[in-house]
C-alpha cells in the first residue's frame, strides 16, 4: 500500500510579488512522470510541504491547461506561510494533491455567473476564471465583484484588463487612502446594488473570508437568489487531504474531500456554531 | 494445521475450551504471534503485548485507551526525511543542483499479530475506523495493521461499570468481524470461528467439541448482560432532536462544566482526529513528520493562519463532540459514531455523560 | 567568537533550576553550542560577552526595584526575550507570599528584620514585553530544545497549550483523579511535561501553569467533591501561578 502522505517535489520556477505579504509561487515537479500524469480541477487545492516546518492546504490558483506547471498564492501570515515566503527560485517543496471537488462548472454550464471574491479568496477563483476565458461561449453573462482591504491589497493586478473584455467587474476596497482609486469604496456585499446580475439562470461562486460569504449569501438571499445557486469554497485547517485526520468536518462534511467548495443549501441548516461561520443562526 | 475432514473443521468451527485451559490456548498463540491483550496496570487495564499468559486479564473492565490504539497508534511516524549527499538505502530521493532531499517510508512492514480478548464494543468500533481509513484513499498505516491483525474477540457475559451497547447495536454480544469468538459460560469458554484464519487458529490447541446447550447458554447469557446493563441511550428520534436543540439549555450546562481537557476523545474508539508536525533533528537537515491522536475538545483544534477559531468556545467544542458522535458520524459512514463502550462516562472528571444529555434532549 | 546566533541566560528570583536543564542537555549540549553561541551564562561561564543578544533566556521572577532595572537592561539588549519557567512565566513558588502580609513573610524567612524591601513576586512579563514563554518547574527540556531550534528556523514552537490530560492519556496512565480520587491538576494544566508527574502516580501540581480555556470553577467544584476544604482547594490554584487571570479565579479563598 502506497504511504499517501509522502509528497512529491516540486521546484519554485518564479516567485511573482503580488503585495507586501502576498507572493505567487510557480511550482514545477521535478519528476517528470508526475508532471504528465498531473491535472487538476479549477478550484482544487495541494497540501504544500516546507520540510520540518510543516503542510498546509493551499489553492492552486492557476490554468488547469497549464500541464508543465501550476502556480499557488499565498499570503504570508501564519508560522508556515511566513516560511512559504522565504522559498527562492531553485528551492524545493513537497506537493501532495490536487485534493477536493472544484468549482461546479458542469451545473453552471450555459448560466450566468456572479463570481464574488474577498482578499485573498480570489486565488482559488482565478483558475475558474481562465476556465471561463477560455470557453467564453459556454456561457452566458459573467460579473466579478471584488472587494479588498486597500488597492494594494488586490491581487493579479495586471490581469483585470484582460479579463475586463470578456466579463463586467466591479471593484471595491475598504480604505483607499493614499492611492489613486477611481472604484468603489466599502465591503463587497455594497457592489449588489450596482451589479447587473440578477438571480433568474445564474450561478454563483464565492470565495473570501467565511464572515464575508456569511453577508455575501444573506445579501443574494434577499435579493431573490436560491441557496443552491450559490457555491461558497470554505477554508480550515486539514493534516490530510484525504478525509482522514479530521480537522475539516463542517457537520457531516469534510471540507477536504465534500468541499471545498459547497453549495449553500448544504450548508445552511446546519447550526452555525458548531461548524463554524455560514449556516443556520 | 487441521487437515479438511477433522471434525472441528467439519462443524464450522464451533469448539469448547475449558475455562483452566484459556491460558494454555493464549499460551501457543504466543507461541506463533505477538499477542496483545488485555492486563492490568494500577486499577484500570490496558492493552499491551503479553510477555507471558498469566499476565492476561480475563474479566476486565474497559480498558484506558481503546483496542483502536492497536490499529491507529497514538503517535506515529508518517516518513522520515533528510537534505544529505551520503543518504541512499530504500528511500524515494529528489536531487536538484545542490539539493537533495530523500523520503523513507514509515507506513511499511507490518507484523502479523492477534489482538486477543476484545470486546464487541471495541470490534464495532473498528468497523467505523475502517470506513474513515480504509475507503477511497487508504491510509496505508492503519490498514495494512488492520488486515495483519487477527481478533479474537470475547463476549460480554457482565455488564461493564458504565456500558450502553445493546442500544448501539454493538453488543454485549457480537455479531461479526472476528476471526475467533470467546464466550465465558460456567467452566469453559464457547469458541466460534469467524473466518478462516480463525478456523486455523483452532488447530493450536486441542479443543473439545461444542455441546449444543452452549449456544443456548450463551444467548441467555448476553440476554441478560443487555437488561443489566448500567447506561441507556435514548435512540428513537435522536437525530432530530439534535437538530432540533441546537439552542437547548443543556448545551450551557456542558459547557459549564466541561474542563476542556480532551479526555473524552482521547479514550473514544470511534474518535479518529489526528494532528501532524514536523520534527527537525539539531543540525536542521534532517527530521520526522509524525502524527498524534488529536481532540475537538481542545481549542486550538479548528484555528487557522489567521487565528480565526470556528470552535472558539467550549460550549460549542462540547456539544460539537456530542453531535459528532450521535449524528454526523453516522451520516458520514452509514455507521453509529458510538458503540456504547461508556470510557467517555466513566473518564470524565465532571461526569458528563452522553447518555444523559440524549435523555435531557427527549424529556426523559 | 563567531557568526552564531547570542544567547544569553539572565537569573532573577529563582533556584537557578531552569539554568540547570540548559547543562542537563548534555546528550545534545554539543550539538547546541554549534548552532549557537551563548555568551552570556553565569552559571557555565567565567567569561561573558557584551549584548545585544539574539535570544535573552530569562529565568526567576522580579521580587524588588533592582530586579525591574536588570529585567529592562535584559530586554534592551536582547532580540527575543523569552521567560523560562514557573518564576519567570507565572510568579513561581515564590508568588505564594503575594497572598501573605509582607511583616510575616520576612519574619518567616529571616530570624531578625533585614533590609530585604522586597515586592511582591511578578513574572516577567508584568514589567517588559516577553516573546515567548517556556513555563514549568524547571522547564522542559525537550521544549528547550524544540524552541531552540524553531528559533533558529524563524517559525513558530509547537508549545502544546492544551492541558496535560492529553500527554497523560497517551501515555496510557490511570487517571488519579478519576480512578483513586486525588486532586490532580492536570485537566487546568499546560502540558509539554509527558505528564511527568501523573506517569509515576503523583497527581500533577500545576507546575506549567494555566493551559488553554481552562474551565478552573469546574475544577474547583470537582475537588470539592473529593472532600476538599476550600482553602485546600485555594492552595493547589496559588502554587505556581496565583496571579494569572484564569487561577486567580481559583485562588479565591
Amino acid at each position: 500500500m502506497s504511504n499517501l502522505l509522502i509528497p512529491d517535489s516540486a521546484i519554485v520556477r518564479e516567485v511573482f510579488h503580488e503585495n507586501d505579504d502576498t507572493s505567487t509561487f510557480t511550482l514545477q515537479f521535478t519528476d517528470a512522470q508526475k508532471r504528465l500524469e498531473y491535472t487538476f480541477r479549477p478550484g482544487q487545492f495541494n497540501m504544500l510541504s516546507i520540510f520540518g516546518v510543516g503542510e498546509a492546504p493551499i489553492s492552486i490558483s492557476s490554468s488547469h491547461d497549464n500541464r508543465e506547471n501550476f502556480t499557488h498564492t499565498i499570503r504570508h501570515v501564519g508560522s508556515l506561510t511566513r516560511m512559504f515566503g522565504k522559498l527562492k527560485v531553485g528551492d524545493l517543496l513537497g506537493v501532495r494533491g490536487p485534493y477536493g471537488n472544484g468549482w461546479p462548472f458542469e451545473q453552471a454550464q450555459g448560466k450566468n455567473l456572479l463570481i464574488v471574491a474577498g482578499g485573498i479568496g480570489l486565488a482559488p477563483l482565478r483558475p475558474a476564471i481562465y476556465y471561463i476565458l477560455r470557453q467564453r461561449e459556454l456561457f452566458g453573462k459573467v460579473e466579478l465583484l471584488y472587494g479588498a482591504k486597500n488597492p494594494g491589497e488586490m491581487l493579479f493586478r495586471h490581469e483585470y484588463s484582460k479579463w475586463a473584455a470578456h466579463l463586467s467587474m466591479l471593484l471595491t476596497v475598504d480604505d483607499a487612502a493614499g492611492f489613486d482609486w477611481n472604484h468603489n469604496q466599502g465591503l463587497v456585499t455594497g457592489l449588489f446594488d450596482k451589479m447587473e446580475s440578477v438571480p433568474e439562470n445564474t450561478v454563483v461562486l464565492s470565495c473570501g473570508p467565511e464572515i464575508m460569504m456569511k453577508h455575501v449569501t444573506k445579501g443574494l438571499l434577499a435579493r431573490g437568489f436560491q441557496s443552491g445557486q450559490l457555491y461558497v469554497s470554505l477554508e480550515r485547517k486539514m493534516h490530510c487531504g484525504v478525509k482522514k485526520c479530521g480537522r475539516c468536518q463542517v457537520g457531516s462534511k469534510f471540507v477536504c474531500h465534500d468541499g471545498p467548495v459547497f453549495a449553500y443549501d448544504v450548508l445552511e441548516n446546519e447550526p452555525a456554531e458548531i461548524i463554524g461561520v455560514l449556516g443556520r443562526e | 494445521m487441521l487437515q479438511e475432514d477433522h471434525p472441528l473443521v467439519k462443524s464450522a468451527g464451533t469448539v469448547s475450551l475449558p475455562a483452566a485451559e484459556l491460558k494454555e490456548f493464549v499460551a501457543a498463540l504466543m507461541q506463533k504471534f505477538p499477542v496483545i491483550a488485555p492486563i492490568l496496570k494500577g486499577r484500570e487495564y490496558v492493552f499491551a503485548q503479553l510477555e507471558d499468559a498469566a499476565q492476561l486479564a480475563d474479566d476486565y473492565q474497559p480498558t484506558i485507551l481503546p483496542a483502536k490504539k492497536v490499529l491507529q497508534q497514538p503517535l506515529e511516524t508518517v516518513f522520515s526525511f533528510v537534505r544529505q549527499e551520503a543518504f541512499a538505502e530504500d528511500g524515494k530521493c529528489t536531487s536538484l543542483g545542490e539539493e537533495r532531499i530523500c523520503f523513507v517510508d514509515h507506513g511499511a512492514a507490518v507484523q502479523k499479530k492477534v489482538l486477543f480478548g476484545v470486546r464487541p464494543c471495541d470490534v464495532n468500533s473498528f468497523n467505523v475506523l475502517d470506513e474513515v481509513f480504509c475507503k477511497d484513499l487508504p491510509d496505508p498505516f492503519y490498514c495494512q495493521s488492520r488486515q495483519e491483525t487477527l481478533i479474537v474477540a470475547q463476549n460480554c457475559v457482565k455488564p461493564c461499570r458504565s456500558g450502553f451497547c445493546y442500544y448501539q447495536q454493538t453488543g454485549p454480544g457480537l455479531q461479526r468481524g472476528y476471526d475467533l469468538l470467546l464466550t465465558e459460560l460456567d467452566n469453559a469458554y464457547l469458541v466460534e470461528a469467524g473466518s478462516d484464519a480463525g478456523r486455523e487458529l483452532l488447530a493450536l490447541h486441542p479443543f473439545a467439541a461444542a455441546a449444543p446447550e452452549m449456544s443456548l447458554a450463551r444467548d441467555e447469557l448476553l440476554a441478560a448482560t443487555s437488561r443489566r446493563l448500567p447506561k441507556h441511550i435514548l435512540t428513537r428520534n435522536l437525530a432530530e432532536l439534535l437538530e432540533e436543540n441546537v439552542d437547548h439549555p443543556v448545551w450551557e450546562d456542558l459547557q459549564r462544566r466541561c474542563l476542556g481537557c480532551g479526555t473524552c476523545t482521547m479514550v473514544c474508539p470511534t474518535c479518529f482526529c489526528y494532528n501532524v508536525y514536523d520534527k527537525l533533528d539539531l543540525g536542521l537537515e534532517s527530521g520526522v513528520r509524525q502524527r498524534e491522536w488529536d481532540s475537538c475538545k481542545l481549542m486550538e483544534f479548528s484555528q487557522v493562519a489567521l487565528g480565526h477559531n470556528f470552535r472558539k468556545g467550549r460550549q460549542a467544542r462540547a456539544q460539537w463532540r456530542i453531535y459528532h458522535k450521535l449524528l454526523y458520524q453516522q451520516r458520514q459512514f452509514g455507521k453509529t459514531g458510538c458503540v456504547g463502550c461508556g470510557r467517555c462516562i466513566y473518564s470524565c472528571m465532571v461526569n458528563i455523560d452522553l447518555t444523559d444529555v440524549a435523555s435531557t434532549l427527549g424529556g426523559e | 567568537m563567531s557568526g552564531l546566533p547570542k544567547v544569553a541566560i539572565y537569573k532573577f528570583a529563582s533556584c537557578s533550576g531552569c539554568q540547570l536543564e540548559f547543562l542537563n542537555l548534555e546528550p545534545v549540549l554539543l550539538d547546541l553550542l554549534g548552532m549557537v553561541d551563548i555568551a552570556h551564562f553565569v552559571m557555565a561561564r567565567s567569561a561573558s560577552s557584551p549584548g545585544p543578544y539574539d535570544i535573552g533566556f530569562v529565568e526567576g521572577s522580579i521580587v524588588n526595584a533592582e530586579d525591574v532595572g536588570r529585567l529592562k537592561e535584559a530586554r534592551a539588549e536582547s532580540k527575543l526575550l523569552v521567560a523560562i519557567g514557573a518564576c519567570a512565566t507565572h510568579g513561581g513558588l515564590q508568588s505564594i507570599s503575594n497572598w501573605l502580609p509582607m511583616r510575616e513573610v520576612e519574619s518567616s524567612v529571616y530570624a531578625t528584620p533585614v533590609q530585604t524591601h522586597p515586592l511582591k513576586s511578578f513574572p516577567v512579563s508584568e514589567y517588559v514585553k516577553v516573546d515567548a514563554s517556556l513555563s514549568g518547574c524547571p522547564i522542559n527540556k525537550n521544549e528547550l530544545v524544540e524552541f531552540i531550534k524553531s528559533a533558529l528556523l524563524g517559525v513558530t514552537p509547537r508549545i502544546r497549550p492544551h492541558s496535560v490530560c492529553v500527554e497523560c492519556k497517551l501515555a496510557e496512565n490511570v487517571c488519579l483523579l478519576v480512578s483513586e480520587g486525588k486532586p490532580c491538576m492536570g485537566p487546568v494544566i499546560r502540558a509539554g511535561c509527558s505528564a511527568l508527574c501523573p506517569s509515576r502516580s503523583t497527581p500533577c501540581t500545576g507546575c506549567h501553569g494555566p493551559s488553554s480555556d481552562c474551565n478552573v470553577e469546574s475544577l474547583r467544584t470537582t475537588f470539592a467533591g473529593l472532600g476538599l476544604h476550600q482553602s485546600e482547594i485555594t492552595r493547589h490554584f496559588r502554587k505556581y501561578a496565583a496571579l494569572d487571570a484564569e487561577f486567580q479565579k481559583g485562588g479565591r479563598t
